[in-house]
């Protein structure tokens, strides 16, 4: 036997103690592809952010904000204060490392906005969601004002449920298919998001939660459902108590930035707030989101999705409540409840079910262009985006 | 060619005629004969092996009717004096290999030649030559009488070569010397400046190795997290399937050698029988070599009296030093006659198809590869504290770490047992480090650096984990201690090795290898900043330490901690263990354990390198179930 035969068998050996992939595969399977898809998701996005950098700026935004506590850091301080006021820590350092001011956040945005929707349509080709309805569900997730808004101008908003997103591919990948990796990735995911916004933390609550009502693949062995609720929040858990204990240990208190009297003081009126939230159209859209996704589950056939979908809007409520929405944020709701929807369809569909969820998702494209009309900050931000096109192309 | 290995010319037991002896004598039954004759088809063993395998035949009636066949005497050469300048004319290793052995002189001059094969015109021409053309008288006897009568009378050169081939061949391949010259005087160097630095900028220097320990603690445990998470990924999916197995024909399977290593072990050796007993593997191609120490008497007995089957021998380990358990094994590797090869502890229970597995993962993996290792794991887990957070440890370092390990072909530390070998290959890598205390590991990095590939396969060799802290610490020290000696040997020359491995694998064995006992040792000194911060006045601390520095210095120690707990619940995924994933939150607890063991390992790195930890084996109360 030839020396270049025997190479050939151990190459096709070696390659044989890989199991075929199938569900995991990446989409696109090829890196280059990939890398190609995520730029051409990236650019409409960097375009908008460079639209947005020539109008006259939204002020009062997240990113506005942000950039804003960074430059009133002291980072000389010698008994290190500003490490109690880093966080969300994630969004913080890449605010303090970024040079380009609001135009650089805006910039990281848009690459995060390429990375989520690559997974979206990862997740989609798993499923072997069929092209157009692939196609309508990205529309409906990103092209509208909410979702650019949402990834240019609120980048740790954007940063939580970009992270969040990925995480709840994995999610499902650990809980229904039995993937032991994709659930380790999607806590260390779930803590990021938490270190990236307030409202990553209630992502993680979502994912802790919801995680019991997914159908499990794996076969039933006492502890599991326990045991995945664990691994699922344990980095948030973990990174939060370690920040708590370094806290105390160098400025005796857990979050020293925390003002529990105050937060407690401001509940009843942002209860009344969220309560009067809902009288008004922009109120009605956030339940008509939920809705959507309840019909996505009814449909799919997968009713326990629709205690997340529950789930998420009660926890996001109470997030409003507990002011950990910026007052700039807008899209979120819709953006993480569109996001849930797409993950929990399921691979098995029958033709009847696929129109089924086209018309949802065309509904869903029309409430987030009625609720980009409805958000004051979006309408403004729009308008300034409008001008300044208008100011480029004459 | 062998003389031993001319089988057609020389093996009288399988002809006809000898089997009609073996009846028209009375030794087998007509029924025992057609049973031999089947195995004989289905595995294509000869019909000696199978009855000897089989009990249905002991050695001295065969060796009675083989003589009988050959037409010479038998003989017994545990009763024989030999003439040792005759013996010592030719190696003995030949002996073994060619199986016959020069005895003496007899009055005529002609030297008498036991025998454990026909005699051949061709044969008995070429044990002439090798006896200087001398005449001869040929003896019956059988290969296990040659292998004992060469235990004795090579007793000293088989204890030397057992301790020093390796460092015969390569020095610097073994920890025989712990530190090298280079070393010691790096090492040396390295110490005067640190302190010279110290006395100078005290502050800084401190600031400098607990800023430096950190990183190496955090680049430890996020290496093993990283590389387990890649082992996760396939961790439902069977690389060897049932049917694969089923598949298998028992005619073409190799010969397989069991080592099993004891010493002082005799309250489980009843155990050790049962559960060898149980391997799905035809007797005929299998021995189970127990290897007892000289001293060990008491084990010797309980072996003896437990009434063992045919195939399983004792070999009596000469008296030497280092008495160490790969010393042993390389006396055991001397008389091996399997293809593979794979080492048990006393304890051990694997699965019953392990040796088939790894005869197809050695078929898969090609010529390059020289060892598979199955998974080890435990089943008194349920026992106390320290049996659950050692099964945690093993599973996720078993189930995934070397998973990832060998998707990523990165270097494989061996575990203690259940690692199958081509027998050909260890001979070649120079079998055991006698003076390295995890010999296991070490061959690990050695068949890497050499350029072959260890891999892993799914099946698992249940273990009883310790149940006891003291023994704990001893069977901990003694493994550290075997990582840094694993840590010196392999970097006497790093760039050399990292040109030899590449870079990736030279930064997976100095993390996981050079890593994991620094991590261990950082962690008391980590505990106790810790608990220092908390407890005094920042303002206190700051006054020593930027606190900025301190913050993220014990930032990276607590969220190494975190990753390791989390890399810890990984552990119980594979076998569905669900009940164990809580068990990873007392981690940061387990881990002071192996810190202690740590500085214990470290102590006697400098005092005694070659020393042997024992641990206690047989000290569970629970009982193994299927």
């Amino acid at each position: 036997m030839s020396s270049t035969i025997e190479l050939g068998q151990l190459r096709r050996d070696r390659s044989n103690r890989r199991p075929r992939r199938t569900r995991l595969d990446p989409f696109p399977r090829d890196p280059v592809r990939r890398w190609i898809l995520r730029l051409a998701l990236v650019a409409p996005m960097l375009f908008f952010a460079m639209l947005d950098d020539l109008s006259a700026r939204v002020e009062g935004t997240p990113n506005a904000d942000l950039v804003g506590s960074v430059g009133a850091i002291d980072w000389s301080r010698g008994d290190a204060q500003w490490l109690a006021e880093l966080y969300p820590h994630i969004s913080m350092l890449i605010a303090a490392g970024n040079p380009l001011g609001r135009l650089g956040l805006s910039l990281v945005g848009a690459v995060a906005a390429g990375f989520l929707l690559q997974k979206v349509a990862e997740i989609i080709a798993q499923r072997a969601i069929p092209l157009s309805t692939g196609i309508i569900l990205v529309i409906a997730l990103a092209a509208n004002p909410l979702f650019a808004y949402f990834a240019l101008e609120n980048l740790p908003g954007f940063l939580a449920i970009t992270f969040f997103g990925l995480a709840l591919a994995d999610l499902v990948r650990f809980v229904n298919w039995g993937n032991t990796e994709s659930g380790f990735r999607a806590g260390i995911l779930i803590m990021m998001a938490a270190l990236s916004d307030p409202s990553g933390i209630l992502f993680a609550l979502v994912a802790v939660l919801a995680s019991p009502f997914l159908r499990h693949g794996r076969a039933y062995a006492p502890g599991l459902r326990a045991a995945n609720v664990l691994v699922i929040g344990f980095p948030t858990a973990g990174a939060f108590a370690t920040i708590a204990v370094l806290n105390v240990a160098f400025f005796r208190s857990p979050w020293p930035g925390l003002d529990l009297a105050a937060l407690a003081a401001s509940v009843p009126a942002a209860s009344r707030d969220v309560v009067a939230l809902y009288s008004t159209p922009e109120g009605w859209l956030l339940i008509a989101a939920v809705a959507s996704a309840w019909l996505v589950a009814l449909i799919v056939r997968r009713p326990a999705a629709m205690p997340v979908s529950a789930i998420v809007f009660l926890l996001l409520n109470i997030g409003m409540i507990l002011g950990m929405f910026h007052p700039g944020a807008a899209g979120i709701t819709f953006t993480l409840l569109t996001l849930l929807a797409i993950t929990l369809i399921p691979a098995a569909r029958t033709p009847t079910t696929n129109v089924l969820v086209d018309l949802v998702a065309v509904l869903q494209i029309v409430i987030a262009w009625r609720a980009a009309f409805e958000s004051d900050v979006v309408l403004e931000w729009m308008l300034g985006i409008a001008a300044a096109s208008l100011v480029l192309f004459g | 060619m062998a003389l031993g290995g001319d089988a057609s010319a020389t093996r009288t037991a399988d002809s006809e005629a000898f089997a009609e002896l073996l009846v028209s004598g009375g030794l087998v039954s007509p029924e025992n004969l057609a049973f031999a004759r089947q195995v004989k088809q289905r595995t294509g063993a000869h019909i000696d092996e199978v009855l000897i395998s089989q009990g249905l035949l002991d050695s001295e009636s065969l060796l009675i009717a083989e003589a009988h066949a050959w037409g010479i005497h038998p003989i017994d050469l545990a009763a024989v004096a030999f003439d040792e300048a005759i013996v010592r004319s030719v190696p003995g290793q030949t002996y073994l290999d060619e199986n016959w052995l020069p005895i003496r002189r007899n009055a005529r001059g002609a030297i008498v030649v036991a025998t454990a094969r026909g005699v051949s015109p061709d044969r008995e021409s070429a044990i002439r030559t090798r006896l200087g053309g001398a005449e001869l008288q040929f003896v019956a006897t059988t290969s296990w009488e040659i292998k004992n009568a060469c235990l004795r009378l090579f007793r000293a050169e088989i204890a030397d070569e057992a301790a020093n081939e390796l460092w015969r061949q390569n020095p610097s391949l073994s920890a025989r010397i712990t530190f090298s010259r280079g070393q010691k005087a790096g090492g040396i160097l390295s110490a005067l400046t640190i302190i010279g630095l110290a006395v100078v900028w005290p502050v800084q220097v401190v600031i400098g190795v607990v800023t430096v320990l950190s990183l190496v603690f955090l680049a430890g445990t996020s290496c093993k997290f990283l590389v387990a998470m890649r082992g996760a990924r396939y961790d439902v999916v069977e690389r060897i399937t049932q049917r694969q197995v089923d598949l298998l024909d028992d005619r073409d399977l190799p010969r397989y050698t069991v080592l099993v290593p004891v010493f002082r072990e005799a309250n489980i050796v009843g155990q050790l029988i049962r559960n060898l007993g149980g391997i799905d593997y035809p007797t005929e191609k299998l021995e189970v070599l127990i290897l007892i120490e000289e001293e060990d008497h008491e084990t010797r007995d309980a072996v003896l009296t437990s009434n063992p089957p045919p195939h399983f021998r004792i070999i009596t380990i000469p008296k030497g030093h280092p008495q160490t358990k790969p010393r042993a094994c390389n006396v055991g590797l001397y008389f091996a006659t399997g293809d593979h090869l794979v080492i048990y502890d006393a304890e051990d229970t694997p699965d019953p198809d392990q040796l088939k597995k790894a005869v197809i993962a050695f078929r898969r993996g090609g010529s390059e590869t020289v060892c598979v290792q199955a998974s080890l794991n435990y089943f008194n887990d349920r026992e106390n504290v320290l049996t659950r957070m050692f099964t945690l440890e093993y599973s996720y370092w078993f189930d995934y770490m070397l998973a990832g390990l060998d998707l990523g072909d990165l270097p494989i530390p061996l575990g203690g047992t259940s690692n199958h070998f081509r027998t050909a290959a260890l001979i070649e890598l120079g079998g055991w480090d006698p003076y390295n205390v995890t010999e296991d590991a070490d061959l690990g990095i050695r068949a890497s650096a050499l350029g072959y590939r260890v891999g892993v396969i799914n099946s698992t060799t249940m273990e009883e984990a310790n149940t006891s802290i003291p023994n704990f610490i001893r069977q901990r020290s003694r493994w550290i201690k075997g990582y840094m000696q694993t840590t010196l040997v392999h970097a006497r020359q790093p760039i050399a090795l990292m040109n030899q491995i590449g870079l990736r694998r030279f930064l997976s064995f100095v993390l996981l290898i050079a890593g994991t006992p620094l991590t261990f040792l950082g962690v008391i000194p980590f505990y106790l900043i810790t608990a220092v911060t908390l407890v005094a006045p920042t303002e206190l601390v700051a006054q020593f330490f930027p606190v900025w520095l301190l913050w993220i210095t014990l930032l990276n120690f607590v969220i190494g901690n975190v990753i390791m707990i989390y890399l810890s619940m990984m552990g119980p995924y594979k076998r569905g263990t669900f009940h164990l994933v809580l068990w990873a939150l007392v981690n940061p607890l387990y881990w002071l354990l192996h810190s202690i063991a740590a500085y214990k390992g470290l102590w006697q790195l400098i005092t005694k390198p070659h020393y042997w930890e024992k641990t206690e084996h047989g000290l569970t109360t629970h009982v193994q179930h299927d």
